[in-house]
């Protein structure tokens, strides 16, 4: 009833146009409403389009992160992986921080990071990340395998995190951050020399070698990715004050822990040099004069 | 610190030596000679004769001298590793007369340091240029602060001949990865 009305309607408005106007009359409102029409239609093929553009970009957005994921959890059990005509994927020092550090390899000879790679060629980085799966499933057990013995072997030093910060420290540009840097590793060596020269102390720096620096390798590098890509951004000067007030509680605690890994061996000595002192003196071999004689004689050629 | 300021500065200098020095004339002609070609090296050049003979040609020809650069146009890096086309590169640059002396001395030391480094990570240009880019920050702000110290002006313009040239050596090879992935995609379909 309604569209019989509306058509109605529409014969009832025509015909009074057509008596008012004449037949010419017609020409311009149907140029108006063809014009009118055909926008309409166009807008709604673009909403369509825009849909389905939209749609792709999330699949094949989805499909990257997915490959990323896969490549992460490939590089936690094998130290590089082979493609085709000498391509080859390896972390940085053979310690995975993130997909997009990894460095790309033509024939042993370094080229990029994969980040690199992405800026320049962002829809074949995507067709790389896919051949990548397709190669993870090719049999590379015996790499893996070496993998796991040279990582337990690397992790336990101390060393491979100095050099991990000085390579990370040789890209970052804020200076505070950099001399912060300076302080971690001068630490870090001196309880390196603690751990040679007390190889028991190693049980008490575990937390530090598989919790803490790792954690700050992470920090550094996402930093060193803002660093390059967003520094203009508002939240980078926030971030940036942040990891300066994290340098500085890292530098303490390992204070802290270069004190507490020396500090028993002081007391044992001392200990003992009170021991010996007593035996001394019980002896008869020293008197009570003699020691302090001594004691005094040692401050003031201090 | 002005162009006048400059030139009296080295005759100012040069009177007052020759009234405290009591040598003779041959001294005093070596003296001379010295102390013009010490000013001619910060400027650039070797010698005097030759900044006096490269400003002629210059003002004649009015072309500019050309800051040294790789030409490295006629290299093709296919075939060729990193490695390779870095130490092509840099046996390419030449110098102007004009970019000879402190500047020329300063411009090679860096290509020198540099090729010692590269020759130790023969695999890992990447290495090389963090190493570059740590230094040009390093030399920017010094060549700020020291606007007349041609060497500085020398080694950090080297500087920035290595990275343009590694930078063009990555982008080649990134072109051939990505040549290879392409085709690999094409294969698997």
């Amino acid at each position: 009833m309604i569209a019989l009305k509306f058509d109605f309607g529409k014969m009832l408005f025509l015909a009074i146009f057509m008596s008012i106007f004449g037949f010419g009359g017609l020409i311009w409102p149907i140029f108006v409403f063809t014009l009118i029409f055909s926008s309409l239609s166009s807008k709604k093929q673009t909403r369509t389009a825009s849909r389905k553009t939209a749609k792709t970009e999330s699949v094949a957005k989805a499909k990257v992160i997915r490959a990323q994921r896969l490549v992460k959890e490939y590089f936690a059990t094998h130290h590089e992986l082979v493609l085709e005509d000498g391509v080859v994927l390896k972390p940085y020092n053979d310690r995975f921080t993130s997909v997009d550090a990894l460095y790309l390899y033509k024939d042993d000879d370094c080229v990029a990071t994969l980040e690199e790679f992405k800026k320049s060629y962002p829809s074949t980085y995507e067709d790389l990340l896919e051949q990548c799966e397709r190669f993870m499933e090719r049999p590379q057990a015996e790499k893996s395998v070496q993998k796991e013995v040279k990582v337990e072997e690397k992790l336990s030093s101390i060393e491979q995190f100095i050099e991990t910060l000085n390579g990370l420290n040789i890209e970052i540009s804020n200076e505070q951050v950099t001399n912060g840097l300076y302080e971690v590793t001068a630490y870090l060596k001196q309880i390196d020399m603690i751990e040679k020269e007390f190889p028991d102390s190693k049980e008490k720096t575990k937390k530090l070698t598989q919790y803490y620096l790792p954690i700050l390798v992470e920090i550094l590098e996402s930093y060193k990715q803002l660093q390059n890509s967003a520094r203009n951004h508002e939240e980078f000067k926030k971030t940036e004050e942040r990891l300066q007030k994290t340098i500085l509680l890292i530098n303490e605690a390992l204070k802290t822990i270069t004190y507490t890994l020396t500090q028993e061996h002081f007391m044992d000595l001392s200990a003992d040099m009170k021991t010996l002192e007593t035996l001394l003196k019980k002896d008869g071999l020293v008197s009570e004069g003699s020691l302090s004689a001594l004691r005094n004689q040692v401050k003031n050629h201090e | 610190m002005n162009k006048k300021t400059d030139n009296m500065d080295v005759f100012d200098s040069l009177f007052e030596q020759i009234q405290s020095d009591s040598s003779s004339l041959a001294d005093f002609g070596d003296v001379v000679r010295q102390s013009m070609d010490e000013a001619a090296r910060k400027k650039g050049y070797d010698t005097f004769s030759e900044m006096l003979s490269s400003e002629i040609s210059s003002s004649i020809t009015k072309e500019k001298p050309q800051k040294p650069t790789a030409n490295t146009r006629n290299i093709q890096i296919e075939g060729l590793t990193r490695f390779e086309y870095m130490m092509k590169a840099i046996e390419s640059v030449t110098y102007e007369p004009k970019y000879q002396g402190y500047y020329g001395t300063g411009h090679r030391s860096c290509l020198d340091g540099y090729v010692e480094k590269m020759e130790a990570n023969r695999d890992n240009m990447c290495v090389i240029e963090a190493m570059v880019k740590a230094d040009m920050r390093y030399y920017s702000k010094q060549v700020r602060k020291n606007r007349n110290d041609a060497y500085t002006q020398g080694y950090y313009d080297a500087l920035v001949l290595l990275a343009n040239s590694l930078l063009k050596s990555k982008k080649a090879k990134m072109r051939e990865i990505k040549k290879i992935i392409l085709e690999m995609k094409e294969t698997s379909q």
